[in-house]
């Protein structure tokens, strides 16, 4: 195998990996202040895919100016949902958490399969069919910018977390609601912010990925359960842990497609995951 | 009379009413009667390991697609019948219950990471029974109709199926109404509740749950037989794709998980409804009876998160002869 393809694989599954990595950024947000599972994540990341076909279609508008819509749309969905959803939802057993956001998957995604049928759709954008040329090295242009956007992202709620004061009022929800409250911090508004957050940045995340994606009611489940295998394998509730975990499947995807046939080649990640889990339950960085 | 005999009574009544209905219905309906029997049985018996035991299991597809695949398999090649097959089914789906289960109870995974990992031990599994040409590959396997007869598992009409489901959710209930009551299903609800409790009073938390799970997969894999022949055809997308069992899940959930009526009436509740919708409503803008099944869960969980038969155990006000709330533990944190 000659190490251009290997490298070629490697630099493929990092870029994806960096979506991944973003996606699982907000599932953590969510679930280090919550405790709650969403499986609905990956459902609205596909709302927002939705929504920038519809801009597109009907404002000749390109999906990544969509960001600009789709990212107050659906913070402000993430308000809603957190109020009148999931509030009620903080002492509530896991498998309650389960049920509600797997209806809420039902309902998003049944909405999206009646207004745009269940056939598989894409979304052109200005960029899709560029590449670009690194070395002997050849990158769809999107997933370079997509890529570039989420490290810019990331490094920027890194950032929010560790330097701002909302950061840290999220970081010491996390880690202590009570002793938080405590010190005067108003949780519950930290929590609906971020939860809010969380949503939001799916409004970016979704249009990035469109490029590389064909769209159907149908996928917003896997996406959410990748994801949370993404988290679980950098360890639950650690940020760093969800953008390596996100790096690390990405990268095992896309060696996956490579080495094996493709009705299997899907398998590296999840095996990837099962082993890790068996040797390490808390995942590669958790703290849970 | 006791509560149990009345439990008794009423499966009994409720049996024979059901024996009625291939002659009543016509044939569109029983099919929409066999897909609902065929739910309930998979709600009971999966609700053995969800409700009863607590633990929360997306494995059951790997169960289900063993009983179908193994019996499609057996009679395409061997014309084996498939009863022979659906045994065969069993013998596989078992042990590989068993594996996960001791897995995840000697890495010591918490709820959260044992649901994640049935979930991708069921990928994992779609992903390696598509990829094998000799299993059907991506298409499956077209069971052709032959002889019928009960033997070949095949018959001219729907009511003998029906029948057979009949019988089959209905032997399931009796089982698990015997189950509540015995010394094993005791101690499933008291791992669930409190695993390191149960085991400071002796009970062997691996043990039970490796036998419940050991006749969850069993009964699991039957039905995976039932439903390959039924609809005389197996692939991997119907039998090892999240969505049936996400149903089966939360059909049991809305009508009362660790109950003996609940994972029934959800079935029997929703079941029908679906399918109605999906035949009218459908039509004209497709998903729409996913949605309103969206809306029943969220409205459920919200409402009545004791499922339907929790609304009617408050109401008839039953002094606790059970320990507290079916399905619900003390968070012990993911």
């Amino acid at each position: 195998m000659e190490p251009q393809i290997l490298l070629q694989t490697a630099i493929s599954g990092l870029l994806f990996g960096s979506i991944y990595g973003l996606i699982a950024f907000g599932l953590t947000l969510v679930f280090a202040l919550t405790r709650l599972l969403n499986f609905s994540h990956g459902s609205f990341m596909l709302l927002a895919m939705y929504i920038s076909l519809v801009l597109h279609n009907i404002f000749r508008l390109d999906p990544y100016a969509s960001i600009l819509i789709n990212v107050p749309l659906l913070f402000g969905i993430g308000l809603l949902l957190f109020r009148w959803l999931f509030a009620r939802m903080m002492e509530s057993h896991l498998i309650m958490v389960v049920q509600l956001t797997l209806g809420l998957v039902f309902i998003v995604e049944s909405l999206l399969q009646m207004t745009f049928t269940a056939d598989p759709i894409t979304v052109p954008t200005a960029i899709s069919s560029s590449k670009i040329y690194l070395g002997g090295i050849i990158v769809r242009t999107p997933l370079l910018v997509a890529f570039a956007v989420a490290a810019v992202l990331s490094s920027a709620l890194y950032w929010m977390l560790h330097r701002t004061d909302f950061g840290r009022f999220i970081r010491a929800s996390a880690q202590d609601p009570v002793a938080a409250a405590l010190m005067g911090i108003n949780v519950g508004r930290v929590r609906v912010l971020a939860f809010a957050l969380a949503i939001g940045l799916l409004g970016v995340t979704g249009p990035l990925a469109i490029p590389m994606w064909v769209l159907e009611p149908s996928i917003g489940l896997e996406l959410t359960l990748f994801a949370f295998i993404v988290i679980v394998l950098g360890g639950l509730g650690s940020f760093l842990g969800a953008f390596a975990g996100g790096l690390l499947v990405g990268v095992a995807e896309a060696f996956g497609h490579l080495l094996l046939p493709g009705t299997l080649a899907p398998i590296v990640p999840y095996a990837l995951f099962v082993i890790v889990l068996l040797f390490k339950p808390d995942g590669l960085m958790g703290e849970a | 009379m006791t509560r149990g005999m009345r439990d008794l009574v009423f499966l009994g009544t409720a049996t024979l009413a059901f024996t009625a209905a291939p002659v009543v219905l016509s044939t569109y309906w029983q099919h929409i009667a066999i897909l609902t029997l065929l739910f309930a049985y998979l709600c009971a018996a999966w609700n053995l390991v969800g409700g009863y035991v607590g633990a929360f299991s997306f494995a059951h597809p790997l169960f289900f697609a063993s009983g179908g695949y193994a019996a499609a398999y057996l009679a395409i090649h061997y014309k084996l019948s498939p009863w022979l097959g659906m045994l065969v089914g069993v013998a596989v789906a078992v042990p590989i219950g068993l594996a996960i289960d001791t897995l995840a109870a000697r890495f010591r995974l918490p709820m959260l990471s044992y649901a994640l990992a049935t979930m991708a031990f069921s990928h994992m599994g779609l992903f390696i029974v598509r990829s094998v040409p000799a299993l059907g590959g991506i298409n499956g396997l077209y069971i052709v109709p032959g002889t019928s007869g009960l033997w070949r598992f095949q018959f001219e009409t729907k009511a003998p199926f029906y029948y057979l489901i009949l019988a089959g959710t209905a032997g399931l209930a009796l089982l698990v109404w015997w189950f509540e009551r015995s010394k094993l299903g005791l101690e499933a609800r008291v791992v669930r509740d409190n695993e390191r409790a149960a085991e400071a009073i002796g009970v062997n938390a691996l043990g039970t749950r490796l036998r419940v799970t050991a006749a969850s997969a069993a009964l699991t894999a039957a039905a995976g037989t039932f439903y390959g022949q039924f609809a005389l055809y197996v692939d991997p997308v119907s039998f090892l794709s999240p969505q049936l069992f996400i149903q089966v899940i939360l059909f049991t959930a809305v009508g009362g998980m660790g109950t003996l009526w609940g994972p029934i009436v959800g079935a029997l509740v929703l079941v029908p409804v679906g399918e109605i919708l999906r035949g009218t409503v459908s039509t004209q803008y497709p998903g729409a009876h996913q949605l309103i099944y969206g809306i029943v869960f969220v409205v459920v969980i919200l409402l009545m998160p004791q499922g339907i038969v929790g609304v009617f155990r408050r109401r008839g006000g039953r002094a606790g002869s059970r320990t507290g709330r079916p399905g619900v533990a003390p968070a012990e944190g993911a």
